[in-house]
C-alpha cells in the first residue's frame, strides 16, 4: 500500500516535470521552468521517501530533514516564480 | 476594466480560446458560412494570410471542438461545434463582436497571462500547434 | 524544536501560499486546472502538517498516505480533465 502511494506520487511528479519542461521548451515562459523544477524536487522527495520507508524500511538512509529540504527547495523556487514570473 | 455589456460566457470563451482578432474572424467567418467547408488554402486566399498558419489555426479549432474536419484532400473544415453550449457561447461572442467591437478587441489584446496559458497548455498531451501571429 | 519540524512548518506555509496563488489564477483564467492544483498543494500542506504532529506514529501513517495520495491523484485528475475538455 505504502509502496504504491509513493510510486504514484513519484511518477505523477515526474510526469508533471516532463510536461512542464516540454511546455517551457515551447513557450520559453520562465514560470513554466520554475514549476517544472518544483515537480522535479517533489519527485526527488517522493523517491527518497520510498527508499526510506519501503525499500529499506529498517534503516533510515536519508535524513528526514534532507528529504523535506528537497521538497522545500522546490516549493521555494515555485514561489519565486509565482511572485516574479507568473504574470 | 469596464467591459460593460459583455457576458461572463463571452469573456471566458475569449480568454480560453482566442489570442488574436484574426483567429476570431476566422471562427466567425466559418460560422457565418456554416454550410461551406473551407480548406486552409481557400481561407488564406480569402483573408490574405499565410496558408500554413491558417492550417494550424483550423486544426487547433478542430481539436477544441469548434470545427469538424472532413477527410478530403485537401483537408477541409466546417463550422460544427461539438456541443450546444459551445454553439451558444460562440453565437454570443459573434453577437458581442457585432455590437461591442471595440470592447471585444481590447479584451483580446489585454489578455492576461499567456504565461498561465502556457502553464495550463503544458499539460495537454496533444499540443494544439500555434505560432502567434499578429491579428 | 528540531530542524526537521521547522522545515515541515516551512513546507506547510509554502504549500498554503502556492495554493493561494493557484486559486488566484483560477479566478483570473477560469481554468479548472488551477483550482485543482490549488487543492492539491493545500493537501500536500496538510500532509506535511500532519507529519509535523504525528511523526513516527504508525496508527496515523495510513492517514498521511491517504492525504498525500489524494493530493497527487488530484493532479492526475487535473491533467486528464485538461486533455478531455476542449478547453
Amino acid at each position: 500500500m505504502a509502496e504504491s502511494v509513493y510510486i504514484l506520487c513519484a511518477l505523477t511528479s515526474a510526469a508533471c516535470a516532463l510536461m512542464l519542461l516540454r511546455g517551457y521548451a515551447r513557450s520559453r515562459a520562465r514560470f513554466v521552468l520554475w514549476s517544472s523544477i518544483c515537480f522535479i524536487a517533489l519527485f526527488v522527495n517522493n523517491v527518497l521517501l520510498m527508499i526510506d520507508k519501503v525499500i529499506v524500511p529498517d534503516r533510515v538512509i536519508f535524513d528526514p530533514a534532507w528529504r523535506s529540504g528537497a521538497a522545500l527547495v522546490g516549493l521555494s523556487i515555485l514561489i519565486y516564480g509565482l511572485v516574479w514570473d507568473a504574470e | 476594466m469596464a467591459e460593460i455589456g459583455i457576458s461572463e460566457e463571452v469573456k471566458r470563451f475569449l480568454a480560453g480560446n482566442i489570442d488574436s482578432i484574426l483567429e476570431l474572424e476566422i471562427l466567425l467567418l466559418l460560422r457565418a458560412q456554416s454550410a461551406r467547408a473551407f480548406a486552409a488554402d481557400e481561407l488564406a486566399r480569402e483573408l490574405k494570410i499565410d496558408a500554413a498558419w491558417a492550417a494550424e489555426q483550423l486544426a487547433r479549432f478542430a481539436i477544441r471542438g469548434f470545427l469538424a474536419r472532413t477527410d478530403a484532400t485537401p483537408i477541409q473544415y466546417r463550422y460544427a461545434p461539438s456541443s450546444p453550449e459551445l454553439d451558444i457561447a460562440i453565437a454570443a461572442v459573434a453577437h458581442a463582436y457585432g455590437t461591442h467591437r471595440v470592447t471585444i478587441v481590447s479584451l483580446i489584446f489585454s489578455k492576461p497571462a499567456s504565461t498561465l496559458r502556457s502553464f495550463a497548455d503544458a499539460f495537454r498531451i496533444r499540443q494544439p500547434g500555434k505560432d502567434k501571429s499578429d491579428g | 524544536m528540531n530542524l526537521y519540524t521547522f522545515l515541515l512548518g516551512m513546507l506547510v506555509m509554502a504549500s498554503a501560499v502556492v495554493g493561494l496563488f493557484f486559486l488566484r489564477f483560477w479566478r483570473r483564467t477560469r481554468d479548472r486546472l488551477f483550482a485543482i492544483f490549488a487543492a492539491a498543494f493545500w493537501l500536500m500542506g496538510l500532509n506535511w502538517l500532519l507529519l509535523a504532529f504525528y511523526r513516527g506514529d504508525e496508527v496515523n501513517s495510513a492517514l498521511l498516505y491517504l492525504v498525500r495520495l489524494i493530493a497527487f491523484v488530484l493532479i492526475l485528475v487535473a491533467i486528464v480533465d485538461k486533455n478531455r475538455s476542449a478547453r
